[in-house]
């Protein structure tokens, strides 16, 4: 079944379960059940399995207190390393204490009678990469080609680092800096008003209070994507339009380029973060950026030439870790009757074809 | 999904009324369901015989709470089926609405064996899943939290509890329906 119809699916019966829907959903509703029976078919299946879950784990084996503690400090990429560390004044405890949840939590999984084999040994195989070093002196954190990572700063604040990405954490008592050095990261801040969350990506300034937010440095410029809360962007080329620079709401997204801050366009951030579940989801997104986001996962890279081909758009869903995707995707560029590609041993160059 | 929030909200009778049908056809739904999840030709037969019945009414999109009358569609078309399939183990009679769903399934082995299964795979499922969304999950189904309960428990916004509910249902239910194509 299409993931698109069993989340819209997921999405109507959590709304019809936990609340009461207006009449616009529900109109809304009644017409997405009538465009397929596949629609149907979902939906009635989402309703077996909320139902079923009622029963779910009767006897209370699982206890739901380090679970908790452990979503509290929760990272978008879960299986993945996550290292503990970065600025000023770290209580060792403090830096422990996640750690160590997490430790008894795959304990517990690991003793629980109602674990399966395979369950189990795919936790003892990622065992192995949730421990890792914890070195509080490290203010710089860099991922390598598909390589990414979740790093808890000292005021509870994380940062999910997308592949090939740098950033560099300095906090001091009135400020919270993160520069982003390259590449892309997500950002959930804690909340502290007395010590503002400053992202910055090149001459740009993202301050944040308490919120999540995407930042993505492409050739075409830095790309701020809101999730939760306001992001405040100021520029330093060009003086801003106001003092407190200029707000992005959380469902918005402005790109950056020279100083210059593009409208906020409203979008689907759950496509941007696509990167932290390992999908590469593009909507009418110009081909360099494609390119640049395809790099950070293969070692052999993808070369725009050209500014021809800034508005050459692409739109669809790629695995990130799948190693056909690069080869599928040069196919698909190969079949463009308006692009050149050329294959080399350790990068793949496309530009525009020019007109006969 | 995002444009309708703030409409106005149903009476409170309008309410139960949801409540109750969705109870009511619940039992009959699963019981179907339960043996065929993996079945997808009988799940997607039902599926279409509901369509079609959709189809014919007239105005749908109008009908004041159209998950009640999907769900009562979906348990007639059941109850049809049941008839006509005298091998079918699905029973249905007005004694369904009665029953409380526990005790269905409990005077029932067969249903039992196939909700122990289910939630088997539930729980194989729900491992999978990052620390929050199992969090948020496992805190609202089993133990009956609300919104706001879990959104003061993890710290995480009242939106953000119900997409990760959304993510968790739909997760669990593609792993448990097509377990190796998750894997890659």
């Amino acid at each position: 079944m299409n993931p698109q119809i069993r989340e819209t699916a997921a999405e109507w019966l959590v709304e019809f379960r936990t609340a009461t829907p207006g009449v616009v959903a529900r109109r809304q509703f009644a017409s997405w059940l009538c465009a397929s029976p596949e629609h149907i078919a979902a939906y009635l299946n989402m309703l077996v399995l909320w139902e079923d879950a009622r029963g779910y784990d009767e006897k209370r084996r699982l206890d739901i207190d380090p679970l908790i503690a452990l979503a509290r400090t929760d990272h978008v990429i879960t299986d993945l390393q996550v290292v503990y560390g970065a600025a000023d004044a770290l209580a060792p405890e403090r830096l422990a204490s996640p750690a160590v949840v997490t430790q008894k939590t795959i304990l517990r999984r690991l003793l629980g009678p109602r674990t399966g084999i395979a369950v189990l040994l795919s936790l003892a195989i990622n065992c192995g990469l949730w421990w890792i070093a914890i070195d509080s002196r490290n203010d710089g954190f860099t991922t390598q080609i598909a390589e990414q990572r979740s790093v808890v700063l000292s005021d509870g604040s994380h940062v999910d680092l997308d592949a090939l990405s740098n950033v560099r954490v300095k906090f001091t008592s009135h400020e919270r800096a993160v520069e982003l050095v390259s590449g892309q990261a997500l950002f959930h801040v804690t909340k502290d008003p007395k010590r503002p969350f400053v992202v910055r990506a090149g001459g740009t300034r993202f301050r944040a209070v308490g919120t999540q937010f995407d930042v993505n440095r492409t050739p075409l410029g830095t790309v701020l994507t809101v999730l939760e809360g306001r992001v405040a962007v100021l520029t330093a080329a060009g003086a801003p339009r106001s003092f407190f620079g200029t707000m992005v709401e959380a469902g918005q997204q402005v790109t950056v380029l020279h100083g210059t801050i593009t409208p906020p366009q409203t979008i689907d951030t759950a496509a941007v973060s696509g990167w932290t579940r390992k999908l590469l989801i593009f909507a009418s997104t110009p081909l360099p950026v494609v390119a640049e986001e395809l790099n950070r996962f293969n070692f052999r890279h993808l070369i725009v030439a050209g500014p021809e081909l800034d508005h050459f758009e692409v739109t669809g869903t790629f695995q990130a870790l799948d190693p056909e995707t690069l080869t599928n995707f040069v196919l698909f560029l190969r079949r463009q009757p308006g692009l050149a590609v050329l294959e080399q041993q350790d990068q793949i160059t496309v530009q525009a074809r020019p007109a006969p | 999904m995002e444009s309708y929030k703030g409409a106005e909200l149903l009476s409170k009778s309008q309410k139960n009324f949801v409540a109750e049908v969705a109870a009511k056809h619940a039992v009959r739904l699963r019981r179907f369901l339960a043996a065929r999840l993996r079945n997808t030709a009988d799940t997607a037969d039902l599926a279409q015989e509901v369509f079609l019945r959709l189809l014919r009414v007239e105005r749908f999109e109008r009908i004041r709470s159209p998950e009640a009358y999907l769900l009562t569609i979906a348990s007639h078309v059941i109850h049809q089926h049941s008839l006509t399939n005298v091998n079918a183990p699905v029973t249905s009679d007005a004694f369904d609405a009665l029953l409380d769903e526990h005790l269905a399934t409990d005077s029932d082995p067969v249903a039992q064996v196939h909700l122990e299964r289910r939630l088997e795979a539930l729980d194989h499922a729900l491992a999978r899943l990052p620390p929050r969304t199992r969090a948020v999950f496992v805190l609202q189904r089993r133990d009956g939290c609300t919104l706001d309960e879990i959104s003061a428990q993890l710290g995480i916004s009242r939106g953000a509890v119900k997409k990760h509910l959304a993510r968790a249902i739909a997760q669990c239910s593609s792993q448990i329906q097509e377990p190796r194509q998750e894997q890659r």
